[in-house]
């Protein structure tokens, strides 16, 4: 009955945590290795301006998620400003920046993002989806003179009598404002009418020829990533509505698809500025990239950044950095009470208290190896001496315990300052070595070298001290740290291994070296 | 490695976790664990029984009681001290005589007023107890052991570890201390195991850390082929622990007295397995023979009665 129970329950754990693996990995494209293809960039935007009024307001469109670029790591730096962010209703993100009675007119605002570029695009691009707001064009032409009207709907004449389908439309359009020979009407509608146009508003044009057909477009303003440098000039393609979707395209050519470090960084229509200034001027907004690589765990957040499946927000990736970092830290625990699983019930090491070795291992993370295993034999030891010279002085448990775990705090802050000055502090931090654990440790250490003497008691130390060796190296399988954060239901799997193992009846390692006698010739 | 587990496996040798799973897991439910952690409880449990236990001079429950200890034993020269609910012979102390400043333990250290007094707060803090939970301090009668195990003891206190399955005693060792173990019969502390023939009391062979052993080390003189005394008394006692504890799986510590003959010293709900190694015999097959003559065996006197059909073989060496 209690084995039949056992056999469904850990099947059924079993089977849910394949499932929910299966489904993720393949239905909804996790990733099943850390996506080490990624490319990554910083990009940094800065607003000059100049206050020239009490209350100064600047706005700064922003780029976000989307396609196959992730935006993480966001950084303002305003100074005095106080910053707000919005969405604007096109689905443009805007910063909001404000400030009164500024010291110095003459500012710079600054925006700084990473940008990871992954290999397939993993959400749609462009917000918005309801593409009506993007035909009216009438409001635009209100105010140009009816010579420049009657120009403007002549050329859009022209290029729909040539045009069967709106791809051609679209590529007319396009070729028309771009190719080399100057029309009529263009001539006509054309400020210097011996020039083109500069692309900023070719692309404009071409997006009123196209709303001009009822076509939705939109103009969109972004960074060549592969130009990295401190003053990149913003590159300009066009948006239109097609099946559903937005579909970007090239406005030296007319051919749909950009290329592909094309990284949008805002849209408008009609020349939209990236940013504006009230109650003052703007001076210049330059852009800069700088191709930069970036930890596993940005390029996961990035990945999740750009998702919007509501399924894959449930993931941990959406946590904040923080948060994450201990979860991170958190799921490695079963992996380590697994390992110690093994060495208790299956090898049969004998260790001071059940998971000390695990929570001793936690700490060498902070701490590195070899750092942490100097720290914890210095501690141990200089505690056991000082243990021993509470016993002589006759304090009552609890107290004694305490005086200890005194001791330990003491030699860890003593620990810290004595490696930071000795400069190889920045590595080390001692802060999280579990020093209640540790006192724990020296205590029952101390009572097992009371009782069967100094050989037990060190063998017994050793032994946590490799316990906690041997979980912390697995604790720091990358493999494994990415796959269970990316995947926690696989912890429903350890569960039942852990259940299992909870029913092993066989011998321990050690325990064959210790009946050997039993069965071999003597 | 793997041939070690399967002949090990085909003599019957328990190891610990299938002795955490099988046996103690299902034969000793939780509930009846205070009665023999406790060591009061247990001595309790015996009295009414009309078993014999050494005597219980004093029992210091709080702090202030540590002060008047000097009162609490003033009839005794001599007694043991002991944390109700140590494990494994833990925190004893054997006093020998009052000194003028202290007592004089077995062995020959002495300890001062002070040095016991704060051997004895300790106690009571839970040093050494399961889980560290606060604990009382026994002073009980010191055994003045029977003379048939003298030549082959150092100090202390030989005495006789019986395990009781369902009832049945089903194996039994003889505990020496050795100068190593300091006195104490505790095997992991290098005190000597002999294996006992379970149906005449004989002892066989001997270990000494998981070893073979010949010799006591310290007396030189062999250890085996030594008949203990009330052999049939110590069945009957051990047969009785188990069935008053309702522990289907369990250790029964027996010290021999000179003038009163077997007395329980503990119980253990949790019995080590080194017995298996002093009789070099695994402890699965006896269980075994128990298990299959089990519904056979009602009344106290056919569990005892049962020990006869083991045979006084041990494991054949492959």
């Amino acid at each position: 009955m209690k084995n039949r129970q056992l056999i469904i329950l850990v099947t059924s754990l079993i089977v849910i945590g394949v499932a929910l693996f299966v489904y993720k990995s393949t239905v909804l494209d996790f990733p099943l290795v850390p996506d080490s293809s990624s490319e990554s960039w910083r990009v940094e935007a800065k607003v000059g301006l100049e206050s020239t009024e009490p209350a100064t307001i600047a706005q700064l469109s922003l780029p976000q998620s989307e396609g196959n670029f992730g935006v993480v790591e966001e950084k303002f730096h305003s100074e005095d400003f106080g910053l707000t962010l919005s969405v604007n209703k096109q689905g443009g993100r805007l910063v909001t920046w404000s400030a009164n009675n500024l010291a110095e007119s003459r500012l710079n605002l600054y925006y700084q993002a990473d940008v990871f570029r992954f290999k397939r695009a993993e959400s749609p691009i462009g917000t918005a989806r309801d593409p009506s707001q993007f035909l009216e064009w009438e409001f635009l032409v209100d105010s140009i003179s009816d010579a420049r009207q009657a120009a403007l709907n002549s050329l859009q004449k022209k290029i729909d009598q040539r045009s069967a389908t709106t791809d051609i439309y679209i590529r007319q359009a396009v070729s028309e404002l771009t190719d080399e020979t100057i029309s009529e009407q263009e001539k006509l509608l054309l400020d210097d009418p011996t020039t083109k146009l500069p692309a900023a508003e070719r692309a404009d044009g071409i997006v009123l020829l196209l709303r001009m057909k009822g076509i939705p477009a939109r103009a969109v303003r972004g960074l060549d990533l592969r130009k990295s440098g401190r003053r990149i000039e913003p590159v300009h393609w066009i948006e239109v509505w097609q099946d559903d979707n937005w579909q970007p395209y090239e406005i030296d050519t007319g051919t749909a698809n950009i290329p592909d470090y094309y990284f949008a960084w805002w849209r408008g229509f009609p020349a939209v500025k990236v940013a504006k200034v009230d109650g003052g001027k703007l001076r210049n907004v330059t852009f800069s990239v700088r191709r930069i690589s970036n930890p596993q765990y940005l390029a996961s957040k990035a990945l999740s950044a750009i998702k919007q499946d509501p399924i894959y927000n449930l993931t941990l990736f959406e946590l904040p950095v923080d948060i994450q970092q201990v979860y991170r830290v958190l799921l490695m625990v079963p992996i380590g009470a697994l390992v110690l699983i093994i060495l208790r019930q299956f090898i049969g090491l004998r260790t001071f208290g059940t998971f000390t070795p695990v929570l001793v291992a936690l700490s060498f993370r902070e701490t590195n190896l070899l750092g942490g295993i100097i720290l914890f034999t210095v501690i141990v030891a200089v505690g056991l001496m000082f243990r021993s010279y509470f016993e002589k002085l006759k304090l009552l448990s609890v107290p004694r315990l305490s005086a200890v775990l005194l001791v330990v705090i003491m030699l860890m802050v003593l620990s810290s300052v004595l490696l930071e000055m000795i400069n190889v502090g920045s590595g080390v931090q001692v802060a999280l070595l579990p020093m209640v654990i540790l006192a724990m440790v020296i205590e029952r250490m101390s009572v097992v070298w009371e009782e069967y003497g100094a050989k037990d008691s060190i063998n017994r130390g050793l032994a946590s001290l490799l316990a906690a060796i041997l979980a912390y190296i697995v604790m720091s399988i990358s493999y494994i740290q990415f796959i269970v954060f990316a995947y926690p239901e696989l912890l429903l799997i350890v569960l039942a291994i852990t259940i299992l193992m909870g029913r092993y009846t066989g011998y321990r390692f050690l325990e064959l070296y210790r009946f050997r006698s039993l069965v071999q010739q003597e | 490695m793997w041939q070690i587990a399967k002949k090990l496996q085909q003599a019957g040798v328990v190891g610990l976790n299938s002795r955490n799973a099988k046996y103690i897991m299902p034969l000793n439910q939780r509930k009846f664990y205070p009665l023999v952690d406790d060591k009061r409880q247990t001595k309790e449990l015996a009295i009414k029984a009309g078993l014999d236990i050494p005597e219980l001079y004093a029992v210091i429950e709080y702090q202030w009681q540590i002060k008047n200890f000097q009162k609490l034993v003033k009839d005794h020269n001599t007694f043991v001290i002991k944390p109700a609910r140590g494990s494994q012979g833990d925190g004893i102390t054997v006093i020998d005589q009052r000194t003028d400043n202290g007592w004089r333990k077995v062995g020959g250290d002495t300890i001062s007023d002070n040095d016991l007094a704060y051997y004895l707060s300790n106690i009571l803090s839970g040093m050494y107890s399961l889980a560290s939970q606060p604990d009382v301090a026994l002073v009980e009668y010191r055994v003045n052991f029977d003379p048939v195990f003298e030549k082959i003891t150092y100090k202390g206190v030989p005495d006789i570890r019986v395990v009781v399955y369902h009832g049945v005693p089903a194996m039994a060792m003889l505990r020496l201390p050795t100068k190593e173990s300091d006195g104490k019969a505790n095997l992991h502390k290098g005190g000597i195991g002999a294996g006992v023939d379970i149906t005449t009391g004989i002892t066989t062979t001997a270990v000494q850390h998981d070893k073979v052993v010949e010799l006591h080390p310290d007396t030189n003189l062999p250890v085996a082929n030594l008949q203990i005394p009330n052999w049939d008394k110590i069945l009957y006692i051990s047969a009785l622990s188990a069935e008053l504890s309702n522990l289907g799986y369990l250790g029964v510590d027996i010290v021999l007295d000179k003038n009163l003959g077997p007395l329980i010293l503990e119980l253990n709900a949790r019995p080590g397995l080194a017995i298996q190694i002093a009789n070099r015999m695994g402890l699965a097959t006896r269980f075994h023979q128990i298990d299959l003559a089990l519904s056979g065996l009602k009344t106290l006197e056919e569990k005892i009665a049962f020990v006869n059909q083991f045979g006084s073989k041990s494991i054949q060496t492959v």
